[in-house]
């Protein structure tokens, strides 16, 4: 439909007083595998619920796929959230007939291939199931849709490096390649070899968006090594003195 | 995409429901051939445990009915399923509105559960019954008489139309004590309920206004000049607020959802 799948044009939104994203300025084209990093409170969950439509920006203009947000906008976007979804008395095969029904896109023979390939039973009840059962069945449910657009909230954040790396496989050997991958992640280290562009939030503000080639001939250092050095804590003491 | 919302805010009713209902359904069925003697119609003394169970089962029938309107409101739009329900391709009064028709039904069923319960509680050899040749004579006449007065059954029809009112008035005053409690970040359980007394008290005050204006009365009385009037009045007396709840509650949804 659009040339660019999003585009942010000063992009505003507070919480009451407290501004969590400062007139944002993105654009994003399709086909890409994108980072969007930044520390805890930086703004990105509330970017990415802003293109998933479950917040309304305070100021500014946001669309996907040439559209504003809504139905539409909604029918091609995969999200992936940082919580648990679901209904207790639901079974997983309940929520592929869910998505099925709702999303055209939704491969419902995929989501029982990928539950198999990851090892849950799909109709056990998801009462029963424990977290990270849970978390792959909510992961299934992304990746067996065919979007034109995936928001992955934190998908690797509080797993082991063994699951990181079964997890980002997983994602990588089922999304739609016309489509692009929006990751939110501070784990930059895992998830930089997969990246085509970074982008750095800072305070609510893009501080930086490049494609990972461009910022390792520009800057002579990987993403996470710079990562390091733009958010850099400044300590509140001396750590020298102090003997640290 | 609204009957698909309904087929799955039914399946979730029906999971918990099916299971009550019948239970008060079997009880009765129970109660039918151990509360009461066939032939003497004496009450057994030693029976009374199954009917107490029975109406604390009607009873807990109606409670989880409330319960269970809110929670699909709470905690289906406003907790964490919110986040699957909101990124699904419908607007939000689709959603209010699939949520709304199946706690209503949920009520309705619950109410004609606790009228049949009775019928089947009752000590009849309703085998007995069926076989009377008098039914035939009865429909017959129950017939005539309906062609003969068709406004009975306008009278019926609008009878329901008030209750049906009035359930769908209390549910949107819920929504909308939740949607405004949903708005602050704090003691929002104690904001609903705040809002759910507010409201009652707002409509009483504004209708009371209204009311009192002479133009209204006359109005009123014009409209109430027989009971089909008076029921299909006293229907827009609560459906009118219960339209501007909803409308108000789908505007927060839509501008100020924050599930955080």
């Amino acid at each position: 439909m659009s040339e660019l799948l999003i585009e942010c044009r000063q992009l505003y939104k507070s919480y009451g007083l407290r501004p969590a994203l400062r007139g944002v300025d993105l654009e994003v084209g399709p086909g890409r595998i994108v980072g969007l990093l930044g520390p805890n409170g930086s703004g990105k969950t509330t970017l990415i619920k802003l293109l998933c439509g479950l917040l309304r920006p305070t100021t500014g203009s946001l669309s996907v796929d040439g559209s504003a947000v809504g139905p539409y906008t909604k029918s091609v976007v995969s999200y992936l959230p940082d919580r648990m979804y679901f209904a207790d008395w639901m079974k997983a095969v309940d929520l592929f007939d869910l998505f099925r029904d709702f999303y055209s896109g939704f491969d419902y023979q995929k989501a029982l291939a990928m539950c198999r390939s990851l090892g849950v039973e799909p109709r056990d009840r998801l009462k029963s199931m424990s977290k990270g059962t849970k978390e792959k069945v909510q992961l299934v449910l992304v990746m067996a849709r065919s979007a034109k657009l995936y928001l992955l909230d934190e998908p690797i954040a509080g797993v082991d490096p063994a699951a990181r790396d079964f997890i980002l496989r997983t994602i990588l050997t089922n999304y739609n390649e016309e489509g692009t991958v929006l990751i939110s992640t501070h784990l930059i280290s895992d998830i930089e070899k997969v990246l085509d562009e970074a982008i750095f939030l800072k305070e609510g503000k893009i501080m930086l968006h490049e494609t990972v080639d461009t910022i390792r001939e520009k800057e002579g250092k990987s993403v996470d090594a710079l990562f390091r050095e733009v958010f850099q804590a400044a300590p509140m003491f001396d750590g020298e003195k102090e003997g640290f | 995409m609204l009957l698909k919302l309904l087929k799955y805010d039914f399946r979730a009713m029906w999971k918990q429901f099916s299971l009550i209902w019948g239970a008060a359904l079997v009880l009765a069925l129970v109660n039918r051939f151990t509360l009461f003697r066939d032939a003497g119609n004496r009450v057994r003394t030693d029976s009374g445990m199954l009917m107490f169970v029975f109406i604390s089962v009607i009873v807990a029938m109606f409670v989880i009915a409330i319960i269970f309107v809110v929670n699909r409101f709470s905690k289906g739009l406003l907790g964490n399923e919110g986040y699957l329900m909101f990124t699904l391709p419908v607007r939000p009064w689709q959603l209010v509105l699939s949520k709304l028709i199946c706690g209503t039904v949920t009520w309705v069923g619950c109410g004609v559960v606790a009228f049949v319960s009775p019928f089947i509680m009752a000590p009849v050899n309703w085998l007995e019954l069926l076989q009377l040749s008098l039914w035939s004579e009865i429909f017959t006449d129950v017939f005539r008489g309906v062609m003969k007065h068709p406004g009975v059954l306008v009278l019926l029809a609008e009878f329901c139309l008030v209750i049906l009112s009035f359930l769908v008035l209390l549910i949107a005053a819920m929504y909308l004590a939740m949607a405004v409690g949903h708005l602050f970040s704090r003691q929002r359980r104690l904001i609903s309920v705040a809002v759910f007394i507010g409201l009652y008290i707002l409509i009483a005050n504004i209708y009371d206004r209204v009311f009192s204006v002479r133009f209204v009365q006359s109005l009123m009385n014009m409209a109430t000049v027989n009971a089909y009037g008076a029921m299909l009045t006293a229907s827009a007396i609560m459906l009118v607020p219960a339209l501007a709840f909803l409308a108000v509650v789908c505007w927060i949804l839509e501008n100020r959802l924050n599930l955080e």
